[in-house]
């Protein structure tokens, strides 16, 4: 099993492959790291070293691979191995396992309280530890479907009004019609008389 | 003193059907007088077939005008006092008020590409004020997407989950992306009730720009525990944050007019008002049962989807024996509005398509006849715009006719026998009369004023409030033309099935109008004003005279367009005092808090220019992050996109190779919604050579070399709060 200790720096590399392939492939896993929100620069180069170094060993294995390639292998898997010493264990060889690793870092908030945790040389926190493994998102409650069924609809005056007709015994229909006549029969009255 | 709280359940039918005749006769009572007048005229004259169509067009107007000013006086008569007695404010004693909430309910907020700062600071700030004032334990916040731009969708995604972090809210505040938009917003609550309805008693509905404080939440929910037999209560908002003089001049006039003419709205639709769509609560198991909109016969514009869904759904409540109801007195309840005429006219169309297609409504069985009236006001609203034109139109022809044919009074029996009015005079003293009853609302929103010596000190006091009410008449007379013309080009544009389109909708900032855009809307305008101008001078002077206010406004619609969107413009008459409302005044804490955590948002970093059109793919590819929450996200859905394995490969394939911009943006989509392409497109950006990869990619990729600006995220350290 990997550990924690995979992805710690642990000595300066003396001899490092060159060549623009490399210096793509160093570029790209620095970039990758960052994008993580590993602000440390010192930490950036050491690690990004580290991984290249390996990743060059690698080399003569995978010859169909350009460095870039087999640089982000290494990188992904070490991420992978402080992740499971951080206590998210998991295949990191799977993408869909990583995802969830890195989800799991998101949901932690490396951002905030766990800042600086990412990569450190030092053990992780118990209590990030614990967040990590329990990380999850909760993008709504457990779902608890309902039928919603649509409501039926048909054209033609009817009932409702029959409905209220009923609650007010009629009375305030008549009355509101007698209003409205009495109204328009007092205009009509006033038209009458007067043309 | 005994409190006297009122019972809704008990509201007496009878009181109901006297309220409703008082109203109707007192419409008839302004409206009659004016029409007869109308024909006396006409019969002075002698009657054909365009002053016979000129009555009828007249007698609809007139009808809408003594509506107005029914209600209004209706509402001013009742606010004196205690206040209507029948109101569901009323129904809760001071003491039920302080209660905390037994029942679950959920805050939902559906949104549609909307400015993803304002919907999440909307929501914290409305989800601490709950916190605040100890009754957050039954709320839940859902944040319902719609968005079908990416570059929106990925802001939503991570701001969501940056604000959960920050609030510590990861079981409170949700977030659903909707895969497909069917039936907009009406079927994104609908998808909302079918997953999660059964979790919650109530449902408080908000729009992307609502705000409403944790008090005003809780009451209605407490409004809700009180009156069991209600289905619906729209809360009446104030709006806010207005920034150009068309937002402050609309946010001055509804906080002025509004209270006075809700109060008359409510005296006479009580137990069957309408819902809004938003800042209002609903009782969701009989909303569940009853309220799914079906699909009415034919296509559009008049059958099909149902576009409009509020009215609907408070005619389909009703149907089922609900009540619902209008809170006219909520505090801290609040939604902001159009900062451009352009924006005002994008909204109305919106608004109008939807309530045309309520004709059909009008004579479905089952409604109430209160709800049947509201679908016809809904529609007259709108066609009231084209009748007008036509009334003045008939007016030219009439006035035309008149002095071409040298037309005499006759000598017939008329009013004028027992007035002793000239036909002139008869002609003035009924334009004026109109004219007293178009500004009525606006005298007894004064008047009321009076009684509240607070609430008027708080619109700056007398002085700046009549400087207000005389600007924003003058605009509003100006303006009115114009909108005029937009409603009725929209109705032609709806019935003939045609589009139109000025770009998408901004609020906030980007709300502020652009001259090329305000030349473009009101070019057209122009042209008929000074045409219009030209054929009334020629017809008779006193016609172009008495159609000068509505001329102006048509002529000068491009640079009275453009000024009433501007920032500057609205800035320099909040200077001098004017459009002030009590919400200016003294801004309620919910309010300022927005108003700080948006400024603080705009002064943030923007991605730059090549990036910033695909930047939310970009995010979702590259960021690995993003990328993780985006994919989780897709992972929870219950359904996998139809789209064959080989079609994604291709369109992957594509993407890395020429860019996002060689994607259609359905395929961009696509591919964003689909868990295994995004998981394999981050990996293949970052292992693949540069050599390898578009322009663009390189160029993103850029972006997170050591020595560039980190791109900017909620989840990056700086964008976290």
């Amino acid at each position: 099993m990997t550990t924690t200790a995979a992805i710690h720096p642990t000595t300066a590399t003396a001899r490092l492959p060159n060549g623009p392939g490399w210096d793509e492939g160093f570029l790209r896993v620095e970039s990758y790291l960052r994008a993580h929100h590993t602000e440390s620069r010192v930490l950036l180069n050491r690690l990004t070293s580290e991984i290249i170094d390996a990743a060059w060993k690698q080399a003569p294995q995978f010859p169909g691979e350009e460095p870039v390639e087999l640089a982000m292998r290494v990188a992904h898997e070490r991420i992978g191995a402080w992740l499971e010493g951080a206590g998210h264990p998991g295949d990191w060889s799977e993408v869909r396992v990583r995802t969830r690793g890195r989800l799991a870092l998101a949901v932690t908030g490396l951002s905030g309280r766990w800042a600086g945790q990412l990569f450190s040389t030092h053990p992780v926190a118990p209590e990030f530890a614990t967040e990590l493994a329990a990380a999850t998102l909760h993008p709504g409650p457990e779902l608890s479907l309902s039928n919603m069924p649509t409501a039926p609809l048909e054209f033609g005056f009817d009932d409702a009004a029959a409905t209220d007709l009923r609650k007010t015994g009629g009375w305030s229909l008549v009355r509101g019609a007698g209003w409205s006549v009495g109204l328009i029969g007092l205009f009509g009255l006033v038209w009458a008389q007067t043309h | 003193m005994a409190i006297v709280r009122f019972d809704p359940a008990a509201l007496d039918p009878d009181e109901i059907a006297r309220r409703r005749h008082r109203v109707f006769l007192l419409v008839g009572a302004i409206a009659g007088p004016a029409i007869l007048t109308m024909a006396d005229l006409h019969w002075r004259t002698g009657y054909d077939g365009w002053k016979s169509l000129h009555l009828v067009l007249f007698t609809i107007l007139f009808g809408l005008v003594a509506l107005g000013a029914a209600q209004t006086l209706v509402g001013f008569f009742v606010r004196r006092g205690a206040g209507d007695p029948c109101r569901i404010t009323a129904s809760l004693t001071a003491a039920e008020e302080e209660n905390t909430v037994a029942a679950r309910t959920a805050v939902v907020m559906p949104i549609c590409n909307e400015e993803v700062g304002r919907v999440i600071e909307g929501v914290r700030v409305m989800y601490e004020s709950l916190l605040r004032s100890g009754r957050l334990a039954d709320f839940d916040f859902f944040i319902l997407s719609d968005s079908n731009d990416p570059n929106r969708w990925i802001e939503e995604e991570t701001a969501w989950l940056a604000l959960t972090q920050r609030l510590g809210a990861q079981e409170r505040i949700f977030y659903r992306k909707r895969r497909g938009g069917i039936n907009k917003k009406s079927g994104n609550l609908a998808d909302f009730c079918r997953r999660w309805g059964k979790h919650y008693v109530y449902m408080v509905v908000l729009d992307a720009d609502s705000i409403m404080t944790g008090d005003a939440i809780a009451r209605l929910a407490q409004l809700m525990e009180r009156n069991r037999h209600v289905g619906i209560i729209q809360a009446v908002p104030a709006l806010v944050n207005g920034e150009t003089i068309l937002a402050r001049l609309q946010q001055f006039a509804s906080r002025l007019y509004g209270p006075v003419s809700a109060a008359g709205l409510n005296y006479w639709q009580l137990n069957g008002a309408n819902y809004w769509g938003h800042n209002a609560i609903i009782r969701l198991s009989p909303f569940i049962r009853h309220c799914s909109l079906p699909e009415l016969p034919g296509e559009g514009p008049f059958g099909g989807r149902i576009m409009s869904h509020d009215y609907v759904e408070a005619a389909l409540m009703r149907r089922a024996g609900w009540d619902v109801w209008l809170a006219t007195e909520l505090e801290g309840n609040y939604e902001e509005c159009p900062g451009n005429v352009i924006e005002f006219a994008q909204r109305d169309r919106r608004w109008l398509q939807g309530n045309l297609q309520h004709a059909r409504l009008v004579a479905a069985k089952g409604f109430h006849a209160v709800n049947r009236v509201h679908f016809a006001l809904g529609i007259l609203a709108y066609v009231a715009s084209p009748l007008w034109l036509a009334f003045l139109v008939v007016s030219a022809v009439i006035a035309y006719r008149f002095g071409a044919a040298e037309v005499n009074v006759r000598a017939v029996p008329s009013f004028a026998d027992y007035l002793h009015w000239s036909y002139h005079t008869q002609a003035v003293l009924l334009s004026l009369f109109t004219l007293a009853m178009l500004f009525l609302p606006k005298a007894i929103a004064l008047l009321d004023l009076r009684a509240r010596r607070a609430e008027l000190a708080a619109f700056g006091g007398w002085g700046d409030l009549v400087g207000g009410v005389f600007l924003e008449t003058l605009i509003f007379t100006l303006l009115a033309p114009v909108l005029m013309l937009f409603h009725t080009m929209f109705i032609a544009l709806t019935i003939c099935r045609k589009k139109i389109s000025w770009g998408t909708q901004r609020r906030g900032r980007a709300g502020e109008s652009v001259l090329a855009e305000s030349v473009s809307a009101h070019w057209a305008h122009t042209l008929i004003g000074v045409a219009g101008a030209i054929t009334a001078t020629r017809i008779d002077s006193t016609l172009a005279l008495w159609m000068s206010p509505i001329l102006a406004g048509l002529i000068g619609s491009i640079p009275l367009s453009y000024v009433t969107g501007s920032w500057s413009a609205g800035e320099a008459l909040r200077r001098e005092g004017l459009f002030k409302t009590p919400e200016e005044s003294a801004p309620s804490p919910v309010l300022v808090e927005l108003g700080a955590a948006l400024a603080a948002r705009r002064s943030g970093p923007q991605p730059s220019p090549e990036l910033a059109t695909h930047y939310g793919l970009l995010q979702a590819v590259l960021d690995p992050y993003v990328n993780a929450v985006h994919v989780s996200l897709l992972h929870a859905k219950d359904e996998l996109p139809p789209a064959s394995e080989a079609r994604f490969v291709a369109l992957r394939d594509r993407l890395l190779r020429e860019g996002p911009g060689a994607l259609a943006p359905g395929d961009r989509l696509a591919l964003l919604m689909d868990a295994e392409s995004m998981n394999m497109l981050h990996d293949a950006v970052w292992s693949s050579p540069a050599a390898r990869l578009a322009e663009w990619w390189r160029l993103a990729l850029r972006h997170y070399d050591v020595i560039a600006p980190g791109p900017e995220t909620a989840f990056s350290p700086k964008g976290a709060g």
